[in-house]
């Protein structure tokens, strides 16, 4: 059994772990992809009211449509911000179990000694247990983060479907030859690539607290068999 | 990475398996995280139910876990791995 509690602890570990890169690596795109959204719709309104008026097709419009864009972007570069900040201190946690772990089965430790040794044990019975402690401590960070996570992707998928939009809309005006749109295309497939990821993150996180929210429930269940070889606590 | 969230009976097992060879007040403090009132208190309970002994070696006072320990630690162990190995794993 311990051995096999060994296996499974790392498995997550691993999972756990690569769930914390995935998102760093998402949220730093998505924040990368909203400065850059800033600083292009931001010129594009400059570039649009050198000709006085800002036209879509037939239609005059204030302010134009790259205006909200750009707030747009603004509200997702700092959506982003918070999902990365999440992100890393969440990394950096699992992080720290990782090399706990690592040291401690590196040494021939827990798998070799947890068949029975003490020492064994103890090691592996003190990883359970720090992790728990941290999922105790962490959990609303994890909340948090599906949410951001999930606006972050809401966010980039509607900036997607409005370039899109915006593209369609410029066919056949001037400027917008095959280049642009192909510039416009790409763009657009990565804010959905972006904004999908952003909404798949969450259900794996959902997935993780389920997880433990399982095991803190069952804790408080062997808590009670511990009260009484203990007769109370302090 | 700081120790997060506790309980009681986790706080229990840490100084009691921490102690199995003799330690001083401020390494148990230390290891398991603890201010030096709750470490104290901690202590005291698991003194009075004799689960740890406290000695002095030369000018050292060290606590020690007793064999009366050994039921508890041995059920929080067996407690804690079994509520890991049943129930869902989280996979991506």
């Amino acid at each position: 059994m311990a051995t096999n509690t060994v296996n499974k602890f790392g498995r997550e570990l691993e999972s756990f772990f690569s769930l914390a890169i995935m998102n760093i690596a998402i949220s730093g795109i998505a924040m990368a992809l909203s400065i850059s959204f800033i600083v292009t719709n931001l010129a594009a309104i400059d570039i649009a009211f050198e000709g006085g008026v800002v036209t879509i097709g037939p239609i005059a419009i204030w302010p134009a449509p790259q205006f909200f864009l750009a707030v747009l972007a603004f509200i997702a570069a700092g959506i982003s911000l918070k999902w990365m900040v999440s992100s890393a201190e969440i990394l950096s946690d699992v992080d720290d179990l990782r090399d706990e772990y690592k040291a401690i089965s590196g040494q021939g430790g827990i798998e070799a000694k947890a068949e029975g040794a003490t020492q064994g044990s103890d090691a592996l019975t003190s990883l359970i247990v720090k992790t728990m402690a941290y999922y105790r401590s962490r959990k609303t960070v994890i909340r948090r983060l599906s949410l951001i996570s999930m606006a972050g992707g809401l966010v980039f998928i509607v900036s997607g479907i409005w370039q899109a939009y915006s593209g369609l809309m410029s066919i056949g005006t001037p400027g917008a030859g095959a280049l642009e749109l192909g510039l416009v295309a790409v763009s657009v497939a990565i804010s959905l690539t972006v904004g999908i990821a952003g909404i798949i993150i969450p259900r794996y996180f959902s997935k993780y607290s389920a997880t433990w929210e399982y095991r803190l429930g069952e804790s408080a269940k062997a808590e009670e068999e511990l009260k009484k070889v203990l007769g109370g606590s302090r | 990475m700081r120790q997060g969230r506790r309980t009681e009976y986790e706080i229990y097992w840490e100084i009691l398996s921490f102690c199995r060879s003799g330690k001083t007040f401020t390494q148990i403090i230390g290891r398991c995280d603890l201010n030096s009132k709750n470490g104290q208190e901690y202590l005291d309970f698991l003194s009075e139910k004799g689960y740890i002994l406290r000695s002095n070696e030369g000018e050292r006072n060290l606590y020690k876990t007793t064999g009366k320990a050994g039921e508890f630690l041995d059920l929080f162990a067996r407690l804690y791995q079994e509520l890991f190995d049943r129930g869902p794993e989280f996979k991506l």
